[in-house]
């Protein structure tokens, strides 16, 4: 059995962070959260993570930018964009960027967790839950 | 002859001796052949001879008749003095010889009664006395001068006619006799030179009457006239102390010999003539002066004359040019009124009001009886549909009573006061206003113009004004939502997210914890649900448009189910054409407008759905047999945030609202509170090209 997926979340929302986190782990997924840009990257690049989810809007440097960033930090990472807004453009420079695409909040956690359980190069299912 | 009284009636010639008888009787033979009449007297008056020549000239005849002593014959004539005095018979000429007088040719008119003829006689004689100084016998000659006195009288008439004609002429004559050196005046020559009549002239004396200054002229001519010159002159003569002037002229006459016999001549009174010529002639010295004196003043007013001239000129230079600019001014006025007349006619034509001239006819009392069309444009004419002479000069009553009948107490009212009056008014099913104004006391201009097309745009305008009211509260609150959708859809994903770990994390909860999750995750879908609604009103989006099968949208927005119930009917044109729409929106229309009809149906009954197209666009009607919407309540139900609902959101209508607009079409409700509301969506139909995005 392979080891499970680790997954980071990125999203200033503190309480979204630690709820999504421990329904990851329920799920089987190794999940550690960064509330802003920089710190997100910091984690990235001492330990790249299967799975980014990044929210788009973040103080500072947004997820767009983030976005970029971890092509060069964690190149083999994949993106899976978060927003509570319909900010097109963004999204759209996001997936440009190498993002696999976006959910929409208040999040359909089935949905979210269906789509990171898929394997984009088929090697693994994610974290099953127990 | 008369004879002398008896008296002188004495002795024979017998007594005288025989020496004295043979003188008698030779004598008596001689007396017989004389030519006179002789008559020898005795001293007392007897006749003692008649010759013959005597007896003839008394009308005797015989040797009887001689007899006859004077005394006899005092009866048979009558004699008179030459200027018709009877002559009394001691003035006789027998009864003076006998007196001793002589007489010598002592004229007398003699008439003889019986045979009625008058003689004139010339006696002559005297008394002879004897020797011892007696007196022995008177003689008589006579002489018949009839004839004579005749002529002398008729001579006389003709001089009194040649006096009277030189008279009047003012021209008398002369004779010169040139061997006597008498010089015969005329009567009227005599008057002319102040010389008594009758006075004995010679050509000197005459000299001396001629003005000294002319003398020589006067001789030196008279001369010249002598070796046979012409001789006519004026020269000046002196009558009286005073100056007169004639005129002379002169024929000579000659004898056989050549010898100058004398000279007739005529003498004309010429000084009233000469007096008018000179005269003349002072007046036109005068004259001639007055002129040259009134040429110097004129010369020298002339000089002041040219400068006051000059001046003049200046002035009328100006005057000319101020008439010129006048004249100038006059044209462009009459050019600017001609422009202006042109002008307010070309106005008064090209106006869009309808323009009308009324005047008011009055009585004899100066009321207004009736109006008169003065003036109408063709705009007016246009609209009432008459030509211009069926209108202007007619009664306003004739050519267009329904407006005379609808107008004609403002006209008055504008008239009488003064004041303009305006309002609207239909006509023909249009609606004008239409505003009246007082020109002159008898006349009102009425200007009125078609409002229909401004009033439904002003409706228009007013409707999108609301509408733009609307979508302005539509952007607020879009983003008021925009702004706080982040805020709650967080909040909110972290709820669920929580919700979703607790059904998790509980394996077997308590059904009571386990209803309460699903509460949670209702009430959040819910807040998803509104927080959407709000975010789509805001920011409807891009349409993606298609050719939509209209009957499809309803059919699918219909599948999301009805509550049990309500019964769903549809009656939809199967031929109504496809519309270019985005079907997303349209589904959340039809999606909306469904679910509040439901909504309205809370005990249950019957949504009928149809559609149909006509003119250019498809309808598709939702009625329900619900409660209804109150009358309030109809005007803001397209309205955000109003519900009448308890658990209505007030966003669905009003998204539905937006996104038909959006598409260019209409959303409309019927609703009668109790029976039910009917809400219908049209659509523009297209024809089906362009990009459909």
């Amino acid at each position: 059995m392979s080891r499970p997926d680790r997954v980071l979340i990125v999203d200033d929302n503190l309480s979204i962070c630690q709820t999504m986190a421990m329904i990851l782990r329920k799920k089987g997924f190794e999940a550690e959260y960064a509330t802003d840009g920089p710190r997100a990257l910091e984690m990235a690049k001492a330990s790249p993570p299967d799975i980014v989810l990044l929210d788009i809007k973040l103080p500072g440097m947004d997820g767009v930018e983030v976005n970029r960033r971890l092509r060069a930090a964690a190149p083999k990472s994949r993106v899976v964009m978060i927003t509570a807004y319909a900010v097109d453009d963004k999204i759209r420079q996001a997936i440009d960027d190498g993002a696999e695409r976006v959910f929409y909040k208040p999040l359909d956690i089935d949905g979210l967790l269906g789509h990171l359980g898929k394997c984009p190069d088929g090697k693994h299912g994610a974290g099953r839950s127990a | 002859m008369k004879r002398a009284d008896g008296r002188g009636s004495g002795r024979g010639p017998e007594d005288a001796g025989p020496k004295l008888e043979m003188q008698y009787a030779e004598m008596a033979a001689l007396l017989e052949h004389v030519p006179e009449g002789i008559v020898v007297l005795d001293a007392e008056g007897r006749p003692i001879k008649w010759n013959r020549a005597a007896l003839e000239l008394h009308g005797l005849s015989g040797a009887e008749d001689a007899g006859r002593r004077l005394s006899d014959l005092i009866n048979e004539y009558e004699l008179s003095y030459p200027d018709g005095r009877p002559m009394p018979q001691a003035e006789w000429p027998a009864s003076r010889v006998l007196r001793g007088e002589k007489l010598d040719q002592y004229e007398v008119h003699v008439r003889c009664i019986a045979s009625d003829w008058t003689r004139v006689f010339s006696y002559s004689g005297a008394l002879i006395n004897g020797p011892g100084g007696k007196p022995l016998m008177g003689v008589l000659t006579l002489r018949d001068i009839t004839s004579l006195r005749q002529a002398q009288s008729s001579i006389q008439r003709d001089r009194e006619d040649l006096d009277r004609a030189q008279a009047v002429a003012h021209t008398g004559s002369w004779r010169l006799d040139a061997r006597s050196g008498e010089l015969s005046f005329s009567d009227e020559s005599y008057r002319m030179f102040g010389i008594p009549v009758g006075t004995k002239l010679t050509y000197e004396s005459f000299l001396g009457h001629v003005h000294p200054d002319d003398r020589a002229l006067v001789d030196g001519k008279w001369k010249a006239a002598l070796q046979g010159e012409p001789y006519d002159i004026e020269h000046r003569i002196i009558v009286g102390g005073r100056v007169r002037w004639v005129r002379e002229r002169a024929e000579l006459e000659f004898d056989s010999g050549g010898r100058i016999r004398g000279g007739f001549g005529t003498v004309q009174d010429i000084t009233g003539r000469k007096l008018a010529r000179q005269a003349l002639q002072a007046e036109k010295r005068d004259l001639e002066e007055r002129v040259r004196e009134r040429t110097r003043e004129l010369e020298i007013s002339l000089g002041s004359l040219e400068l006051e001239m000059s001046e003049r000129l200046k002035a009328e230079e100006g005057l000319r040019s101020m008439t010129e600019d006048l004249e100038r001014q006059v044209l462009e006025r009459t050019e600017a009124l001609a422009e202006s007349e042109k002008r307010y006619r070309t106005a008064f034509e090209a106006s869009v009001n309808q323009l009308l001239l009324i005047r008011a006819v009055r009585d004899a009392n100066g009321a207004v009886s009736g109006w008169r069309y003065m003036d109408v444009n063709e705009n007016a004419l246009r609209i009432a549909n008459l030509e211009r002479d069926n209108v202007v000069g007619r009664m306003a009553g004739e050519a267009m009573p329904e407006i005379a009948a609808a107008m004609a107490t403002q006209w008055a009212d504008v008239l009488a006061t003064g004041r303009h009056r305006s309002h609207e008014a239909a006509f023909q099913g249009r609606d004008y206003l239409i505003s009246v104004s007082r020109m002159d006391a008898d006349t009102v201009v009425s200007s009125s113009v078609d409002i229909t097309d401004r009033r439904r745009s002003e409706e228009a305008l007013r409707k999108a004004r609301e509408r733009n009211a609307q979508q302005e509260k539509l952007a607020a609150i879009g983003r008021l939502a925009g702004g706080v959708a982040h805020e709650i859809r967080n909040p909110l994903s972290a709820m669920k997210s929580a919700v979703y770990y607790l059904k998790l994390a509980l394996e077997k909860p308590d059904p009571n914890v386990a209803d309460t999750l699903a509460l949670l995750d209702r009430e959040i879908a819910r807040s998803e649900t509104v927080i959407s609604s709000l975010l789509g009103l805001a920011h409807p989006g891009r349409q993606a448009r298609a050719d939509v099968d209209i009957n499809s949208c309803v059919r699918e927005a219909l599948e999301a189910g009805a509550p049990a119930d309500v019964v769903v009917e549809t009656r939809l044109d199967g031929t109504v054409p496809k519309v270019r729409a985005d079907p997303a929106q349209i589904a959340v229309v039809f999606g909306n407008i469904i679910r509040n009809a439901f909504e309205a149906m809370p005990g249950g009954g019957r949504l009928t759905v149809s559609s149909h197209s006509e003119n250019g666009s498809l309808s598709v009607s939702f009625s329900d047999n619900g409660t209804g919407i109150l009358e309030e309540d109809l005007q803001r139900i397209f309205e955000p945030l109003v519900t009448t609902k308890d658990g209505g959101t007030g966003l669905g209508l009003p998204m539905a609202k937006v996104l038909v607009e959006g598409h260019g079409g209409s959303i409309a409700v019927e609703s009668e509170p109790g029976k039910g509301s009917t809400f219908t969506v049209k659509l523009p139909v297209k024809k089906t090209s362009g990009p459909g995005e």
